[in-house]
């Protein structure tokens, strides 16, 4: 025998208002227009290693250029053994104790819009003699249209000690075989 | 009984549907978009991705070239900029040239020096897309004036330039132009020009000489006549001569090629050099009418030497003194040995020896 539909069977058939349509379509377009704006946020931010990367070339220069300039003493440092010893004891004669710079990293295709662009960064430099250390702190922005939001990258390292006393010259004289 | 008629059904009515089709389609195409954004975006984000490491990469080989490195020098070539490393260990001299060619970063190893725009290198690609290599080199003394490759402001403040010495001694090697190598404190400034960022990185050779020196000095009456291993200094006809040669060596350095373990009192080990290579050579700096340099320079050589009873052996620690990190003293005899010829040398000394015998030349 045929059942007959209840009531409320037969209201749950009538299906969507037009209303309620109508606020599902604006909710879904809402929903990707957001995303579509997103979008820029989304890539600049998977883009944020690249910038500390570039901080982080940054800083391993900077160190290695201060290696370079301190892996010889100059000679009037190694003339007498008090001289010599004050010389062995570290590298303070190499460098001042702070220094800030200004440096940058060119990115290719700007994240702020289509054309190459400069993102600055800014270099601070200490050299602790006690310990004979010198680091680096660079400080960048994770998001290059956000120039005021910053983070950094800090690399320290303990300088070698110095080797054997620079430049020192050992002097010889070859003796004659005829003499010998 | 009977059934009554069908609830009625409604349906949609023709604006309904209208509408509803069009907010589909504006939601379709809507959505659509969408997922062609995310599609394009994630494809930009690899590619910059593999870009970035690829870059990333590179700075590391050339980093870790650089460590390994007696020398770091921009090479002469008419195609471009490169940089070359030479390493120097038991096994040998080896180089390793980096370059761009058709907007790609190659690298090339032998065992000498390379030119870049020799076609017939065997390379290697190490970055596939690049739109620029420049090399530049600075001296030391240079470094507190250094200016930040982008923003073009000085970034050597940390630096006293008072105390920063320049070291730059002869390798012992010809370059292809023939001019000598050069190894010593300078920095080599590579700039990856490369999607998405440019890339700079500073070298510096790791296996730089310490800065020892020894200076041996020979006066002799005038030139030497006899022929022998060193020619050049030679000839009867040089007869202008003044009455002396002053036999000076330019710096000797010695680097640890080869490590080994030696036993402790303590029942541990700990590591020592068992070979090293050693470069060198002699300058003979004539004065008088016909004032002259010659160089002298001997192939680098590894001590202790191959035949020898010490080679493959754990060594003393010479020449390193490890109580002041100092390379011991030397007599002029035993680093000519150390050099690998001790034969020449010792017949150079006979010859000028032989020379103040010589009554023609004031003996």
């Amino acid at each position: 025998m045929p059942i007959r539909p209840t009531v409320a069977e037969r209201d749950g058939e009538a299906g969507f208002g037009l209303l309620e349509l109508i606020v599902c379509a604006g909710l879904l377009v809402l929903g990707s227009v957001l995303a579509l704006a997103a979008l820029p946020a989304i890539v600049r931010g998977s883009q944020a290693g690249v910038l500390r990367d570039a901080a982080t070339d940054v800083a391993r220069n900077a160190i290695e250029r201060a290696r370079a300039a301190a892996a010889y003493a100059p000679p009037q440092r190694v003339a007498g053994p008090a001289m010599r010893a004050l010389t062995m004891a570290g590298h303070a004669w190499a460098f001042v104790p702070a220094a800030v710079n200004a440096a940058a990293v060119h990115v290719e295709r700007g994240w702020c819009g289509d054309a190459a662009t400069d993102v600055a960064l800014d270099v601070a430099t200490t050299y602790d003699a006690a310990s004979d250390t010198l680091q680096v702190v660079v400080a960048y922005p994770p998001d290059p249209c956000a120039a005021g939001t910053r983070a950094t990258v800090t690399l320290a390292t303990q300088l070698a000690p110095p080797a054997y006393a620079p430049q020192t010259t050992l002097d010889a004289t070859v003796a004659d075989p005829a003499e010998q | 009984m009977s059934e009554g008629p069908p609830a009625p059904e409604a349906g949609f009515t023709l604006i309904e549907v209208v509408l509803a089709s069009a907010l589909f389609a504006f939601v379709a195409l809507t959505g659509f978009e969408v997922v062609r954004a995310l599609s394009a975006s994630t494809a930009l984000i690899a590619q910059r991705a593999r870009a970035a490491a690829q870059v990333r990469i590179a700075a590391g080989e050339l980093r870790s070239a650089a460590l390994s490195a007696s020398a770091v020098w921009k090479p002469p070539s008419a195609c471009g900029d490169a940089v070359e490393f030479l390493q120097r260990d038991a096994g040998g001299t080896s180089f390793t040239l980096y370059f761009a060619r058709a907007a790609t970063l190659l690298r090339a190893a032998a065992a000498g020096p390379m030119n870049p725009c020799d076609p017939a290198l065997a390379v290697q690609t190490v970055v596939g897309a690049i739109a620029g290599l420049s090399v530049t080199r600075f001296a030391a003394t240079a470094l507190p004036a250094h200016v930040d490759p982008v923003s073009g402001t000085p970034d050597g403040g940390i630096l006293a330039p008072a105390g920063v010495s320049a070291v730059s001694v002869d390798a012992h090697v010809a370059d292809i132009d023939g001019s000598p190598i050069r190894t010593g404190n300078d920095v080599i400034e590579v700039t990856l020009d490369a999607d998405p960022v440019r890339t700079t990185v500073d070298l510096l050779a790791g296996n730089r000489p310490s800065g020892y020196t020894q200076t041996l000095a020979y006066t002799c009456a005038g030139r030497c006549e006899a022929n022998g291993p060193f020619p050049e200094i030679r000839n009867a006809a040089f007869d202008d001569c003044a009455v002396t040669i002053d036999f000076a060596q330019s710096p000797v350095s010695y680097v640890p090629a080869a490590y080994g373990f030696a036993s402790t009192a303590g029942g541990g080990a700990r590591v020592v050099v068992t070979a090293y290579a050693v470069a060198g050579g002699y300058a003979f700096a004539f004065g008088g009418p016909a004032p002259l340099t010659l160089e002298r320079a001997w192939p680098p050589a590894v001590w202790p030497p191959a035949g020898s009873p010490l080679a493959g052996t754990i060594a003393d620690p010479y020449p390193v003194d490890y109580g002041n990190n100092a390379v011991r003293a030397r007599g002029p005899a035993q680093l000519a040995a150390d050099l690998g010829e001790p034969a020449a040398f010792a017949a150079a000394l006979q010859a000028c020896a032989d020379m103040h015998a010589d009554p023609t030349y004031g003996g």
